[in-house]
């Protein structure tokens, strides 16, 4: 199995703020939910090892703010993205802080169990890292890190090192929430930050297609790229003698490092192998049968059955794949939407603001009710909607009155 | 709890080493019922209600116990601090991992198989063509056979795959909604803009390959049903046989074949039940879209009768049990 990661979609939260020493935060592009939910921790830990990763992937804070609680962190891993050109425009910031340890042990642990990658290529890493802090808005404890690589504090976490690879960007918006020292401000989810769920984050994953960087990024084989490995093998003189060093010279494509190639060739030689020996033999079971028997007009009426067989399978198989094609694009119909309808409420709710704010206290009460008006029109089309996806509170409540 | 149902029904039939790549929908559910119990002591910062969600997810059964409010079964490893959120969307995420890493692998896989099936074909096309090596016409159509079989087998794979990317998404949508419901989150829109561009969603690649074993098979195999070695008399006597073929398909295809065969049709079913009408009113669900297609699954629900709907959905509404 491939072993990198596309993204990695981790930031850390809550759980490891302020009391927890070394946060990392990661956040990898893809995340874009986190934003909502700020200070989540999506810890994405690959298999394990440690420190010394990531020279450029984290960023030690050098101020440990018990009251960054909040801070959610997007980071970038430099861990090669596939999407190396949004990494550089999207500002992550992977916050390590350098204290309290211990509390990251359980994530290390528990993460452990869930990857198993290899180990990371600490030098392809620490080219890829990129920080930045633009997202640390609030209070801004976190001024030093925003534009600077630190090197990770092997004590923290060392799972984190590896994790993640990804350099996504996405969270921009990731608040940091104002910290404060209590530490049950955990609940403070930027809700309002809602807004911010930053579709054009997630415009930034694009090419998937695009070779990955560094070993952490998980690499996705298109058929050009495998017809050049083919192609590459080949000159080495077969799957049996390339080795994954030479493939890699040759291909020469930017983002495959020699995991991927290593992963795949294993994965040629093996489907190779079978076809071979089918080929040489040419006696599965049936055959056998056949041979035995070698009655041609058994023969013909075998083939004629295997024939019928293989048709009806076809034949199902290709109205399934015609039945996913319509509803994938049901599907993504669907949360256009009410992406649509979303964005819409929140035009709203920024109307509704700003007749607040410009008008005067005695016009307030006014607005409320005028604000409603606007409203109806959509409502028609939410009322039969979930509504529980609305904006706000109040609103929704609106709605549900009419 | 139709999708619940769906869901776990297809999981039944799908194959073997593909079942435990699905999204843990039902442990999700779980989860979410003990929502008010998880992030009870959210301010004292003190969480003895935290569920333990390694029982949840490792069995469904004994939730109850743990979650009933007791002593802190803390979230293996969770911060104390954690809440539902914080819970709810690392497990989604390590979900998404989990889906990404075997779509991509799986997409890798079929790359470098349908290639090998492409050189074989023309490895066969030039031994033909040249005259030379095959000892007899059997044997070449004994390796057509051989690799229509592999086609049809990827094809069904590949096809099943994206019928795994596809239902994963509808469940993750549904919990998604189910999580905003009972929470009053704002989870789901901004999560699912994130799914559409996770690699396991975005499937082009896949159909591409698809498209091209399809058009492979069509050249190869062309659709009517004629046997490679087939006279006038036998095509007409095996489309008399057809009912019998399908009962022998099960001797004819293979354990492999066998396995993608009712795993496809499991996903069919799977696909026409989530096309039907669901018990909550929804514009843009399926089965509104897809009413004037079908007029099977138009149901009483369906019918546009927006008073109706109203207040049913807001009765709906207020059921803030977890009826799903």
């Amino acid at each position: 199995m491939s072993s990198s990661f596309r993204f990695l979609p981790t930031t850390l939260d809550e759980r490891y703020h302020h009391k927890f020493p070394n946060s990392l935060w990661v956040s990898s592009g893809q995340e874009v939910m986190n934003n909502p939910v700020p200070c989540q921790v999506f810890p994405l830990a690959s298999g394990g090892s440690s420190s010394g990763f990531c020279n450029g992937m984290y960023v030690s804070a050098h101020e440990r703010n018990t009251s960054q609680t909040q801070a959610s962190v997007s980071h970038v891993s430099g861990e090669g993205q596939r999407q190396e050109c949004s990494v550089e425009t999207q500002p992550l910031t992977v916050i390590n802080q350098p204290q309290e340890q211990k509390d990251m042990s359980w994530s290390s642990d528990q993460l452990q169990g869930f990857f198993d990658f290899p180990v990371q290529d600490p030098q392809a890493e620490s080219s890829r890292a990129m920080v930045s802090s633009e997202e640390v808005h609030s209070k801004n404890e976190w001024p030093d890190w925003a534009n600077q690589l630190i090197s990770v504090d092997d004590g923290l976490e060392p799972n984190w090192s590896e994790l993640l690879g990804d350099t996504n960007v996405l969270n921009q918006d990731l608040k940091i929430a104002t910290p404060s020292s209590d530490r049950a401000r955990q609940d403070v989810v930027v809700v309002n930050n809602q807004h911010q769920v930053n579709l054009s984050m997630v415009e930034q994953f694009n090419a998937k297609n695009s070779p990955a960087c560094p070993s952490k990024q998980r690499m996705r084989w298109t058929p050009e790229l495998h017809e050049a490995f083919v192609e590459a093998v080949n000159q080495l003189g077969g799957s049996e003698r390339a080795t994954p060093k030479a493939v890699l010279k040759l291909i020469n494509s930017p983002g495959l490092t020699i995991y991927h190639v290593k992963s795949h060739l294993q994965k040629y030689r093996t489907a190779r192998y079978k076809p071979e020996l089918s080929e040489d033999t040419e006696e599965p079971p049936e055959k056998n049968l056949k041979t035995i028997e070698d009655i041609k007009s058994l023969d013909l009426k075998t083939s004629i059955e295997i024939t019928e067989a293989l048709r009806l399978q076809m034949q199902v198989q290709k109205q399934l794949h015609e039945q996913l094609e319509i509803q994938r694009s049901l599907q993504l119909q669907i949360e256009e939407q009410g992406r649509y309808l979303q964005m819409m409420i929140e035009k709203q709710q920024k109307m509704q603001e700003k007749k607040k704010v410009s008008s005067s206290s005695s016009s307030i009460p006014e607005t409320e009710p005028k604000a409603t008006k606007p409203e109806p029109s959509i409502n028609q089309k939410l009322t039969s909607m979930d509504q529980s996806e609305f904006a706000s509170g109040t609103c929704r409540k609106r709605v549900r009155e009419d | 709890m139709k999708f619940g149902k769906e869901f776990r029904t297809h999981l039944e039939d799908t194959l073997p080493e593909w079942r435990d790549k699905f999204l843990c929908y039902k442990p999700l559910k779980k989860l979410l019922k003990y929502y008010p119990y998880s992030s009870a002591d959210l301010s004292t910062g003190d969480f003895p209600d935290q569920i333990d969600l390694r029982t949840v997810f490792a069995d469904t059964t004994n939730i109850s116990s743990s979650a009933a409010g007791e002593d802190g079964v803390v979230v293996p490893g969770a911060r104390p601090t954690e809440d539902l959120q914080g819970s709810f969307v690392r497990i989604l995420n390590e979900e998404l991992e989990k889906f990404n890493d075997f779509y991509v692998d799986k997409e890798e896989d079929f790359v470098i198989r349908l290639q090998e099936l492409k050189e074989r074909i023309e490895r066969v096309k030039e031994k033909n063509g040249s005259n030379g090596e095959f000892a007899s016409e059997s044997e070449f159509s004994e390796e057509m056979m051989d690799i229509r079989r592999d086609l049809v087998t990827i094809h069904g794979e590949m096809v099943l795959l994206k019928n795994y990317s596809s239902l994963n998404f509808a469940g993750l949508v549904k919990i998604l909604k189910k999580y905003d419901k009972r929470t009053g989150g704002l989870l789901r829109l901004p999560f699912t803009q994130v799914v559409l561009h996770q690699p396991f969603f975005t499937t082009e690649p896949l159909t591409r390959l698809v498209r091209e074993c399809e058009a492979n098979l069509e050249l190869l195999f062309p659709s009517e049903a004629e046997v490679v070695e087939s006279s006038n008399t036998v095509s007409t006597s095996h489309q008399n046989h057809s009912p019998r073929i399908s009962a022998e398909t099960s001797s004819t295809l293979g354990d492999e074949n066998l396995d993608i065969y009712r795993s496809t049709l499991a996903a069919m079913k799977a696909i026409r039940g989530l096309q039907k009408a669901s018990s909550t009113y929804n514009p843009l669900s399926f089965s509104s879209l897809l009413k004037n297609e079908d007029d099977e699954t138009v149901t009483a629900e369906n019918s546009p009768n927006s008073a109706d709907l109203q207040s049913k959905d807001e009765a709906e509404k207020e059921d803030t049990g977890p009826s799903h």
